[in-house]
C-alpha cells in the first residue's frame, strides 16, 4: 500500500483503528481451530458412535451445532467483521467511525454472543433452527451487537475521503444488512416468559419450514457469499498487486446476486409441504443465480492476468485463487442441486453435506486464511511471513484434507440416494434403512481423515502466525526460484 | 473526543451491567440466571479494559 | 482522482478510481457469462409457463401441462400398490401354511417378508434373524413361544408384553433375589444346578444343594429337566442357547432380578398380508417347524 500511497504524492498516512483488527484476526485463528476441530469430533462420532461418550453434552446432537455455528459466526464472522473493518477504514482513508470504544464493544460483544451461543447448545438451550439455534435472549443481545456493526460500518463510510466507495465495502454493506433483516425475521419469537430461556416462533407449519430456509439459504448468500466476496474484491488485488479484472462486471455481479439470492431458499423444501409454486421459484431463480456467482469468479481469477506467475512463487495467491475456484466448483453445483430430479436423488443426503463443505472449507476458509496471511505482518508490522514454505505446506494438506472430503461425501451420498430409491422387482425396497447407514461407514471414515488433514493445515497455520508475530524470519530458498520479496513488496 | 465517547461507553455498559443484574436475579431458570451473571461480568470486564486503553492511550500521548 | 490511467500489463484502460492502490480495469462484460445468464432467464421463464410458479393474492398460476405433485405423488403410489395388489390380495386370503406351497405366492412373500423385516425387525434382531444380546436369534430351532408358523404368526400380531394388547403373549419370572425370595446363597446354589444341566457345574456340592432349590421354585414353569415349557413362553435351561448372558454371573443375575424384553404387536402397526409375508419369511430363516 505504502508504494500506492507515495505514488499519489504527500497523502498522509491516516492513523486507522488497527488494534481492533488485529484482535479480530486472533479471534478468527482461534475460533477457526475449535471449529475445525469439533468437526473432527462430531465426523469421529459419526463413524464410531462410541465417541459420543454417553454424556448429553458431548453427543452429537449437542456438538453438530458448536461445529456448524463455530465455523460460520465464530470463524467466519470474525473473519468478516475484521476484515471489513480493515478494508472500510483503507479504502475510505477513514478513522473507523464511533470512537475506539464503540469498536472495542463490537469486538467482545461479538465475542460474548459466540460463548453465549455455543455454551447454550452443549447444554441442550436451543431454539431448534438450524443455524439460528440461540434462544431469544441471545438473539437480542446478537441484535445489539449487529446494530452497533453497521453504525460503526455505516459511520466509516459516510466519512470517507475518497469519492466512489469501492466495490468490496458494498459487498460488506449487503451481508451487514441483509443480515440483520434475516437474522430478526427468523428468530421472531414469543418467550414463555419474561425471565426465562425458552421460546417458541411466531411461525408454525410450512410457514415456519419456508421461513426458516428463506434465513438458511440467506445465510450462505449474504454471511459466507456477500461478505467473503467483499474479502476476495480487497484481498486478490492487493496480493496479485493488480487492478481488479472489470469494474462492470463487478456492479452487474453485485446486483444480480442481490437481487436473486433472496429468493432460492425454497430448493430446501422440494418435495415437502411446501406449495409447488414456491418450489419453481426457488428452483428457477437458484438456476438464474449460476452467472452472478461465477461472475466473483471470473473477477477474482481474470484479476491475476498478467500475474499469473505469481501463483508459482507466491502460496499465499494460491490460497486466494483456489478458494475462487471452490467457489465457481459450487457455485456451480448449488444450482445443478436446485434443480427438483436431481434434488430427489441428493435430498436428505450426504452429497448436501459434501456440497456445503466444498464451500466451507474451499472457498471460506481458504480466502480467510489467505485474508490472514496477508494481514498478520501488516498489521504486526513484519517484513514478511515466518515461512512461506509453511504456507506452501498448508495449502497442499488443506487441500488434501477438502478433497478427500468432499470425494467421500459425493460417493456416500449418491450411493445413500440411489439405494433409499431402490426397488427390486416386485416392487420392495431393496434396502432398509439400517442397511444404508452401514454402507455409508468407510466413507465415514474418509471424512474423518479429511477432516484430520484440514485441523493439522489449520494448526501449521497458527505456529507460522504465531512466529510472524513474534518477529521471527525464517531463512528458506524461495518457493519458484523467486526472491522471497512477494510480501516485502508491500509492507 | 476521544474522552466523549468513553464516557458514553462506560455508562451504556453501567445499563447494561444493571440489566444484567436484574436479569439474572429474576432468572425463571438455570440459563437466564447465567445470562444476566454472563451480562454483569461482561460489563464490569469491558469498564475495566475501557480504564486501561485510557491510561495507555494518555501514555503515548504524554 | 479520475487520472486516467492506462495498465501497462493489459493495455486496458482503468477506470480512474483508486482504493488504497487498487484500480479497476474497465473490461466489458464477457459475452459468453452474458449469454448464459440471459439463457438462465430465459430458461426459467419458460419453465414458469410450464409449471405453477407465480402466486396470486388467492391463487398461482397453474402451468400449462397441470403439473401438482400432491398428485404426481398419489398416482406413484397408486400405480405401485396397483402393481403389487394382485400378490397381496392373493396372501390376505391364503393361510401361511398354504403360502409356504405355493412357489410364486411363496417366492413373492418372502422379497415382501425380507423388505418388511429388514426395516421393523432387523433392527433388533438382526439382518437374516442373526439375534443380539437380549434379542433371540431367529434362524436357529430353538423357539421360545414356539417356531411354527402358526406360533410365529401370533407372536407378530400380538407381541411378547406388548403394552395394551390384551391378546400378547404374557409371563413373568419373579425376581428371586431382588424380592428376596432366595438368599445369596441359595440363588448361588440354584445357578450352579442351573449350570449342571449343560454339564457346566463348577461346585458339584452347590449345585447338589440347588437340586431341591430349582425343583420348589423354578421347575414349575422350567420343567423339572429345565428343559422349558413353551405354552408358558419360558426358555430351555438345558441347552447351549442363552438370551441374558451364558455365563455363571449372567445365570444369577437373571435369577436375583430377571430381565424380561418386550416386542411390540406389530399388528398394530403392519397390516395383515405383510404380517403373513413377515411369518414365512422368519419360519424359512433356518429354524421353522
Amino acid at each position: 500500500m505504502s508504494s500506492a500511497v507515495s505514488a499519489a504524492g504527500a497523502r498522509p498516512m491516516e492513523p486507522y483503528n488497527e488494534r481492533i483488527v488485529r484482535l479480530f484476526v486472533l479471534a478468527t485463528t482461534f475460533w477457526g481451530v475449535v471449529a475445525f476441530l469439533v468437526g473432527v469430533v462430531i465426523a469421529l462420532q459419526l463413524a464410531f458412535p462410541i465417541f459420543n461418550l454417553g454424556l448429553e453434552w458431548t453427543t452429537f446432537g449437542r456438538l453438530r451445532p458448536v461445529h456448524t455455528s463455530a465455523a460460520i459466526f465464530a470463524f467466519g464472522g470474525n473473519a468478516l467483521l475484521g476484515t471489513s473493518l480493515y478494508v472500510v477504514q483503507r479504502t475510505c482513508r477513514a478513522r473507523l467511525w464511533g470512537g475506539d470504544a464503540m469498536a472495542e464493544f463490537l469486538f467482545w460483544g461479538y465475542q460474548l454472543f459466540i460463548v453465549l451461543a455455543a455454551s447454550g447448545y452443549v447444554l441442550g438451550i436451543t431454539a431448534g433452527r438450524e443455524y439460528a439455534e440461540p434462544e431469544w435472549y441471545v438473539d437480542l443481545w446478537l441484535t445489539l451487537v449487529w446494530v452497533v456493526y453497521l453504525l460503526i460500518f455505516l459511520g466509516t463510510l459516510m466519512k470517507r475521503r475518497e469519492p466512489h466507495i469501492y466495490v468490496a465495502n458494498w459487498f460488506y454493506l449487503a451481508f451487514i444488512v441483509t443480515v440483520a433483516i434475516l437474522h430478526i425475521g427468523n428468530n421472531l419469537a414469543v418467550p414463555v416468559s419474561l425471565f426465562g430461556a425458552k421460546s417458541y416462533s411466531v411461525f408454525s407449519g410450512v410457514q415456519d419450514a419456508m421461513l426458516q430456509w428463506w434465513y438458511g439459504h440467506n445465510a450462505v448468500g449474504f454471511f459466507l457469499t456477500a461478505g467473503f466476496l467483499g474479502i476476495m474484491y480487497y484481498f486478490v488485488p492487493k496480493q496479485a498487486n493488480r487492478p481488479v479484472y472489470s469494474y462492470r462486471l463487478s456492479i452487474v455481479q453485485f446486483w444480480s446476486l442481490i437481487f436473486l439470492y433472496i429468493w432460492a431458499g425454497p430448493h430446501h423444501l422440494h418435495y415437502t409441504a411446501l406449495p409447488d409454486w414456491t418450489q419453481t421459484l426457488g428452483m428457477t431463480f437458484s438456476i438464474m443465480l449460476w452467472m452472478p456467482s461465477w461472475g466473483g469468479m471470473i473477477n477474482g481469477v481474470m484479476t491475476l492476468s498478467g500475474a499469473w506467475d505469481k501463483l508459482r512463487t507466491d502460496p499465499v495467491l494460491r490460497l486466494l485463487v483456489t478458494s475462487v475456484g471452490f467457489y465457481g466448483m459450487s457455485t456451480f453445483e448449488g444450482p445443478v442441486m436446485s434443480i427438483k430430479a436431481v434434488n430427489s436423488l441428493s435430498h436428505y443426503t450426504d452429497w448436501t453435506i459434501g456440497h456445503v463443505h466444498s464451500g466451507a472449507l474451499g472457498w471460506v476458509a481458504f480466502v480467510s486464511f489467505g485474508a490472514l496471511y496477508y494481514l498478520v505482518p501488516v498489521l504486526w508490522q513484519r517484513q514478511r511471513l515466518y515461512s512461506l514454505r509453511l504456507v506452501e505446506w498448508h495449502f497442499w494438506t488443506a487441500t488434501f484434507g477438502i478433497v478427500l472430503y468432499i470425494t467421500a461425501m459425493w460417493i456416500s451420498g449418491i450411493m445413500q440416494g440411489l439405494m433409499w430409491r431402490a426397488y427390486d422387482n416386485l416392487g420392495f425396497l431393496q434396502f432398509s434403512f439400517a442397511e444404508t447407514v452401514a454402507a455409508m461407514h468407510p466413507y465415514y471414515v474418509i471424512r474423518l481423515v479429511g477432516g484430520v488433514l484440514f485441523l493439522i493445515g489449520s494448526l501449521i497455520m497458527v505456529y507460522n502466525l504465531w512466529r510472524t508475530i513474534r518477529g521471527d524470519v525464517r531463512q528458506e530458498t524461495a518457493i519458484g526460484g523467486a526472491a522471497p520479496a512477494i510480501a516485502t513488496a508491500r509492507a | 473526543m476521544y474522552g466523549l465517547g468513553n464516557w458514553i461507553a462506560t455508562i451504556l455498559l453501567a445499563v447494561v451491567g444493571l440489566l444484567g443484574l436484574i436479569i439474572s436475579s429474576r432468572a425463571a431458570d438455570g440459563a437466564m440466571a447465567l445470562f444476566g451473571g454472563g451480562l454483569m461480568l461482561f460489563a464490569i470486564l469491558m469498564v475495566f479494559r475501557l480504564i486501561a486503553n485510557a491510561y495507555s492511550h494518555e501514555e503515548k500521548l504524554s | 482522482m479520475t487520472d486516467l490511467y492506462r495498465d501497462d500489463v493489459t493495455g486496458k484502460e482503468t477506470t480512474g478510481h483508486e482504493w488504497d492502490g487498487i484500480r479497476e480495469l474497465n473490461t466489458p462484460l464477457p459475452k459468453w457469462w452474458l449469454m448464459v445468464l440471459y439463457a438462465c432467464i430465459l430458461w426459467s421463464i419458460g419453465y414458469w409457463v410450464v409449471y405453477p410458479a407465480w402466486p396470486s393474492l388467492t391463487s398461482y398460476t397453474k402451468g400449462v401441462i397441470g403439473y401438482n405433485s400432491r398428485a404426481d405423488l398419489s398416482n406413484q403410489i397408486a400405480s405401485a400398490a396397483e402393481a403389487q395388489a394382485h400378490w397381496l390380495d392373493a396372501i390376505e386370503n391364503t393361510s401361511p401354511e398354504a403360502i409356504a406351497n405355493d412357489p410364486e405366492l411363496l417366492n413373492f412373500a418372502m422379497a415382501g417378508g425380507r423388505a418388511t423385516f429388514n426395516e421393523n425387525c432387523a433392527p433388533c434382531h438382526a439382518v437374516g434373524g442373526a439375534g443380539r444380546p437380549g434379542f433371540p436369534v431367529l434362524a436357529d430351532d430353538e423357539w421360545i413361544w414356539g417356531g411354527t408358523l402358526a406360533d410365529i404368526s401370533l407372536t407378530l400380531q400380538h407381541g411378547i408384553r406388548a403394552a395394551d394388547n390384551a391378546d400378547t403373549r404374557n409371563n413373568l419370572m419373579p425376581r428371586f433375589g431382588a424380592d428376596q425370595i432366595l438368599d445369596q446363597n441359595q440363588i448361588n446354589d440354584v445357578a450352579e444346578f442351573v449350570l449342571s444341566l449343560g454339564n457346566r457345574a463348577e461346585d458339584s456340592a452347590a449345585a447338589e444343594r440347588g437340586r431341591q432349590l430349582f425343583a420348589d421354585n423354578c421347575a414349575a414353569c422350567h420343567g423339572p429337566a429345565g428343559e422349558g415349557v413353551r405354552e408358558l413362553g419360558s426358555p430351555n435351561l438345558a441347552d447351549e442357547i442363552w438370551l441374558y448372558g451364558a455365563d455363571k454371573a449372567g445365570i444369577v443375575a437373571q435369577i436375583y432380578q430377571p430381565r424380561m424384553g418386550v416386542m411390540p404387536a406389530w399388528g398394530e402397526r403392519l397390516d395383515s398380508a405383510r404380517i403373513k409375508m413377515l411369518a414365512v419369511y422368519v419360519h424359512s430363516l433356518g429354524g421353522g417347524e
